[in-house]
């Protein structure tokens, strides 16, 4: 009944996300480079935020700016997302994960804005 | 959330600064619906290497099969309303959880009938694990059903909390993941320890879980149709009494037949 094992696409150069991908992807100039940019900015939006650098109701816009591209940041240095070939399951994974939070955040939003229009007020309630 | 509501002053999920205790529900859903598909989705592979083995065939629309776990992956994130229809969203939100829960059930279906055709025309040999397969086929296919027909938000206002309800989570829970866990040990098992296990044995304990879980929830169907809620510790009607005697009978007899 059991045969034995034998791989079933031994020929194919297809793999498994994590298989092979072990070597190390960053030297300690990128994650200096990576620090660098991180501090910088979050050292911009500690000035923005106690400073008149920025008109005054663009600050919320200047620091949403900042947080983004905070993220942008540690993506590409620090968990090193890059367009290469061999990142697409990486890639893909991102990808997802922000459909997924895109998802969770708008669908909450529109049921609980449904919610609060159909429903009696909760206060009303208790 | 809950901590920084309890310990920091927020209101999350409490009514006052624009916070709503229904959010609790939402996000409980928005992982608690993915969720039963991790649990299903390694079942599904499970019954995939069984039925292929035991046909004697390659599994049947290997590509489509791989699509339709995807799809069920991306889809699993959009339907967690489902769950609180009756909470008081809209109508156009209700339509359009129900449209995507109803959705679902169509790359489901494409597995079910790729494992169809890999059964069709195949040299089966009704070992163990395979009986457990198609054990599983027959009854997620009713339990699937009558997930659709729960996905109707109008069947919905009539059905949700209800025994029916019950019914149908124990059927895709039970007909799926547990039935795959007993094809899965009974196919690898040899694998792991270096013998089969007995097949009169196997064979028994099948149609014990099969025959069992149809005596076990079929009665809950039935009693969630003439209106019985969940949970209750007290019945004033007596005609649900026989059917929850037939399923207090399947306990003793699943546990005595083992």
């Amino acid at each position: 009944m059991m045969e034995e094992y034998t791989e079933p696409h031994a020929a194919s150069t297809d793999h498994a996300p994590g298989v092979g991908e072990n070597e190390p992807s960053g030297s300690r100039t990128t994650y200096t480079v990576g620090l660098a940019f991180a501090l910088l900015l979050t050292g911009a939006s500690f000035i923005v935020s106690q400073t008149n650098l920025l008109w005054e109701p663009g600050v919320p816009a200047g620091l949403a700016v900042l947080a983004i591209a905070q993220m942008g940041v540690h993506l590409v240095f620090f968990l090193h997302i890059s367009t290469g070939p061999d990142n697409t399951n990486n890639v893909l994974a991102l990808a997802f994960g922000v459909l997924v939070v895109a998802l969770i955040v708008s669908g909450s939003l529109w049921i609980m804005a449904h919610l609060n229009a159909n429903m009696m007020p909760a206060s009303a309630i208790m | 959330m809950l901590l920084l509501d309890r310990h920091v002053g927020m209101h999350f999920f409490t009514n006052d600064g624009g916070g709503n205790f229904m959010m609790y529900i939402n996000l409980i859903w928005i992982w608690g619906h993915p969720e039963v598909y991790i649990l299903a989705l390694p079942a599904f592979g499970i019954f995939s290497e069984v039925i292929a083995t035991f046909a004697g065939k390659a599994l049947f629309g290997y590509r489509s099969m791989v699509m339709a776990t995807l799809a069920i992956c991306v889809l699993s994130f959009m339907v967690w309303l489902h769950h609180f229809f009756t909470m008081g969203a809209g109508a156009d939100v209700n339509a359009v959880f129900g449209i995507m829960s109803m959705i679902i059930a169509i790359p489901t279906g494409v597995k079910l009938f790729n494992w169809l055709f890999t059964l069709y025309r195949g040299r089966i040999r009704f070992e163990v694990p395979v009986l457990w397969a198609i054990g599983f086929m027959v009854t997620f296919a009713i339990g699937g059903m009558t997930g659709v027909l729960q996905a109707v938000p109008p069947a919905d206002f009539v059905l949700h909390n209800s025994l029916f309800l019950v019914a149908h989570f124990h059927n895709v829970i039970i007909g799926a993941v547990l039935f795959g866990a007993m094809a899965g040990y009974y196919y690898w098992f040899p694998k792991a320890f270096g013998f089969t296990l007995d097949r009169r044995l196997g064979i028994v304990s099948f149609w014990c879980w099969f025959i069992g879980f149809y005596l076990a929830f079929m009665p809950l169907y039935a009693l969630g149709l003439l209106g019985m809620t969940r949970r209750m510790q007290h019945y004033a009607d007596v005609s649900w009494q026989p059917y929850l005697i037939v399923a207090l009978l399947t306990l003793v007899y699943l546990m005595g037949a083992r």
